[in-house]
């Protein structure tokens, strides 16, 4: 990863220096395995950039704070649809925006990594191999075969390579998906089941929820200026929001249904949502549900670029009488 | 202080007999979670389970808490309070969750004393649980904390292999263990050497070592500093730092009307939620995401030892852990420390 | 369907409650026309006029579960006949997604019922919530998302 890492950082100060004021990157964080948002405006600060297969935030939702700037962003494969949709919404100005593109080897799950290293390990570099990676751990170098150590969201990846992007880093990387990999497996077997148990288990998991809305703040297709759930209104009144302040079932399953209802069709599938859910809520079965329903339903193709539910066809199916 | 030595396939009758008299909350896995509730047998128990992701704190401050409910008539209107608590063990807490509960009851327990936190602390015996391994983002040494000791429990478990050291720390955890005798053993010679050598070998484990001297002055002096900006590039404005934290307090007041009846319930506020402080007027005196975040760390590492004396960060290193970017409040500490005033 | 719901159903006090969204242009007047035509139907529904059954946003129909509705009813003009012109054509579209959300994670599917309803057809709408109950008394009582009392 050494490679891409340097010229990232060649790339970086090369933009800086032609007018960019701020290009938003990775940089490593004070975790092991964990790399964080980077903010770099000036060319010198680009040593801190790096990117390596945990380099797993996506920086796209970052640039709505810097409407009056000149951006340049980092994106893997995955971060890159949510800029067409950011633009069809005309949250963003493309033409102000430059798109890093990075070639990626896949993100690696963190926390089946540290429980193959121990919780404190101190890596030391980080190689691609095509179908592993490898890791140098106090000298030692650790294969990962991505098969098994690949985040979800990767093994059925087919865009790995970011298209449409001003700059590309790196050279192009090898496809990722695992041809066994089935995205729709726990979908169906959610399915099969009867109501009661559906609902049992959809009860376990929202009640969990915190409603820390982190979701909700990482997801670039929550771009709303503001939320249907944000009324900010003092405490006598917020009985007319949509949901209360405390945490309950039945508000913790409007918000869940709601959230994802509001970005179907418009989510870019880079799981975001689910990673940062303190509490492990699996919400990328809800968007995949959707996502999978509209695919079969109105077929893959989408005339609106804001998303298929802002469009209709005649020739939708007509199943209600 | 009474000191026993309980052995470990004793623990469940020694839980069982406390659930005789107590409901018991404790450590309970949920898929990979850890959650303290209320547990009906005590073999749902996780004696081991890693730290939760919501603290014990829930226990005596719920996320939502019914403070009063009402009905109203043409004639007259009717208030029904009920202050829950039940006399309840509050079993397995961590040394640093511990200490969040001195922190807690500097602010609930002021006079005049919250009486819902109040009643619940009364009526609630601490049961501490030593940590076992230190996780790589715990620094509870930094506020003085010991992984090994049950300060501000009732009675302190400490496992030494194939035993708990018991320790009853309060008359109210001294009758509890002088009730059983039977299941006790007295203690033996050469625990204490072999106690203060895990204490060290935990202490080194811990991933980063912080030290936290002189902060409230060099805070004071940092208020407007561009680092909180900067930090707060990519803070994202979720609730999960706060909603973790053993000791943050602060809530919202809200009343749900259905009709002629409703109630009014006390909720979790977080300081980084756009709607926090905001007036009705529709001003916020910290309308910027940096300000809100800036007030978190002022908060934890000046406001509270001003106000109360204590340290409002325990070192628990849950939301070191838990920030989807990576705000650490470790590195947060170091980087004020070392800024040029 | 949980004890609770079976209990509930047994209890021969229980009665479904509908809660119904209709078109202001044709589903309210088709619900008109089956009042000023006398016919017969059960009084377990609660109309809410919307302008269109587009207007119907998702969140009102589970704000209708969460405070104690057993189904929901969405009605509208057929296809083809909205007065807006293509407002119904974007509910059906939506609605179909959403029905099938609200199955996935555990609502019976029988629950939410999307018909459309023209001004003529007052009889249909009496069938309709005739259906609808019946379906409802077999199912019991909704539990999903509804809050406690």
């Amino acid at each position: 990863m050494k490679e891409i890492t340097e010229s990232l950082r060649r790339e970086a100060a090369r933009l800086l220096n032609e007018g960019v004021e701020l290009f938003i990157g990775y940089a490593a964080g004070t975790r092991p395995a964990c790399a964080r948002p980077f903010f770099v405006t000036k060319p010198e600060e680009v040593t801190g950039l790096v990117f390596d297969p945990f380099c797993v935030p996506n920086l796209v939702k970052y640039i709505l704070r810097h409407a009056d700037k000149k951006v340049a962003v980092v994106v893997k494969g995955c971060d890159r649809a949510a800029v067409d949709r950011l633009v069809a919404e005309r949250h963003l100005d493309r033409a102000r925006i430059t798109l890093v593109g990075v070639p990626c080897g896949g993100m690696l799950a963190r926390e089946r990594v540290l429980a193959e290293l121990g919780p404190n390990p101190r890596i030391e570099a980080v190689e691609d191999r095509g179908p592993s990676f490898v890791l140098r751990v106090r000298g030692e170098e650790r294969t990962f075969e991505k098969r098994k150590f690949l985040m979800e969201k990767c093994l059925g990846c087919t865009r790995n390579n970011p298209a449409g992007v001003d700059v590309m880093v790196g050279k192009e990387a090898p496809p990722v998906a695992d041809p066994e990999y089935d995205p729709l497996k726990e979908i169906r077997a959610i399915e099969a089941l009867p109501a009661a148990e559906r609902a049992a288990f959809w009860e376990k998991v929202f009640g969990r929820c915190l409603r820390c809305y982190a979701c909700r703040e990482v997801c670039p297709a929550c771009s709303c200026t503001e939320c249907t759930f944000e009324q900010a209104v003092p405490g006598w009144q917020q009985g007319a929001t949509w949901i209360s302040k405390a945490k309950s079932l039945p508000d913790n399953y409007h918000y869940h249904l709601i959230r994802a209802f509001h970005v179907a069709g418009r989510c870019a599938g880079c799981a975001e949502c689910e990673r940062v859910c303190p509490v492990g809520i699996p919400l990328m079965l809800l968007n995949r549900k959707l996502a999978a329903d509209i695919a079969s339903l109105f077929g893959e193709t989408e005339e609106d670029p804001c998303g298929a539910l802002c469009v209709y066809s005649l020739a939708d199916p007509d199943e209600f009488e | 202080m009474v000191l026993k030595l309980l052995k470990k396939e004793r623990l469940l009758s020694f839980l069982e007999r406390l659930m005789q008299k107590f409901l018991l909350v404790a450590p309970v896995r949920e898929g990979n979670l850890t959650v303290y509730r209320p547990v009906k047998a005590a073999a749902e128990v996780a004696v081991d389970a890693p730290k939760s992701v919501v603290p014990p704190k829930e226990w005596f401050f719920p996320q939502t808490e019914e403070i009063y409910r009402y009905a109203t008539s043409k004639e007259n209107l009717v208030l029904e309070e009920n202050v829950l608590a039940p006399p309840a063990v509050l079993f397995g807490v961590r040394p640093c969750d511990l200490r969040s509960f001195q922190v807690l009851d500097a602010v609930f327990l002021q006079e005049p004393a919250d009486r819902y936190y109040a009643a619940r602390r009364e009526n609630t015996l601490l049961i501490g649980m030593s940590c076992n391994t230190a996780c790589p983002e715990c620094f509870c040494t930094a506020y003085g904390i010991s992984p090994l000791k049950g300060t501000g429990a009732d009675i302190h478990l400490t496992d030494i292999g194939t035993a708990y050291l018991v320790e009853a720390l309060t008359p109210k955890g001294e009758e509890i263990v002088l009730q059983d005798p039977e299941f006790y053993e007295e203690k033996v010679a050469g625990i204490d050497e072999a106690l203060r050598a895990k204490e060290q070998a935990l202490t080194a484990e811990f991933a980063v070592q912080v030290a936290v001297t002189d902060l409230p002055a060099k805070m004071a002096a940092l208020f407007n500093h561009p680092y909180w900006e900067e930090l707060s590039r990519r803070c994202l404005g979720c609730g999960i730092c706060t909603y973790v934290c053993p000791t943050c307090h602060c809530f919202d007041i809200t009343d749900e009307n259905r009709g002629n009846t409703g109630k009014r319930l006390r909720c979790w506020d977080a300081c980084l939620f756009r709607d926090y402080t905001l007036h009705t007027s529709g001003h916020n005196p910290r309308h910027a995401l940096h300000q809100r975040l800036r007030n978190r760390f002022f908060h934890k590492l000046k406001y509270n030892l001003d106000r109360y004396g204590i340290e409002g960060c325990v070192g628990c290193g849950r939301c070191v852990a838990l920030c989807p970017v990576n705000i650490d409040i470790r590195e947060v500490i170091a980087t004020v420390r070392g800024l040029q005033v | 369907m949980n004890k609770n719901g079976a209990a509930e159903r047994e209890n021969s006090t229980w009665q479904p409650k509908i809660v119904a969204f209709l078109c202001n242009w044709c589903s309210y007047a088709g619900a008109d026309l089956a009042g000023v035509s006398r016919l017969k139907y059960p009084a377990n529904v609660r109309i809410i006029r919307v302008p269109c059954s587009s207007r119907v946003n998702p969140q009102f129909i589970l704000r209708a579960f969460q405070r104690g509705a057993d189904g929901v009813l969405v009605a509208g003009c057929h296809p083809g006949d909205c007065h807006y012109v293509t407002g119904n054509y974007f509910t059906r579209r939506r609605l179909m997604l959403f029905k099938r959300l609200l199955e996935f994670t555990g609502f019976a599917p029988e629950r939410l019922k999307v018909r459309w309803v023209s001004a003529a057809e007052g009889g249909r709408f009496a069938e309709t919530i005739k259906e609808m109950v019946e379906e409802l008394r077999d199912l019991g009582p909704n539990r999903v998302m509804r809050e406690e009392k």
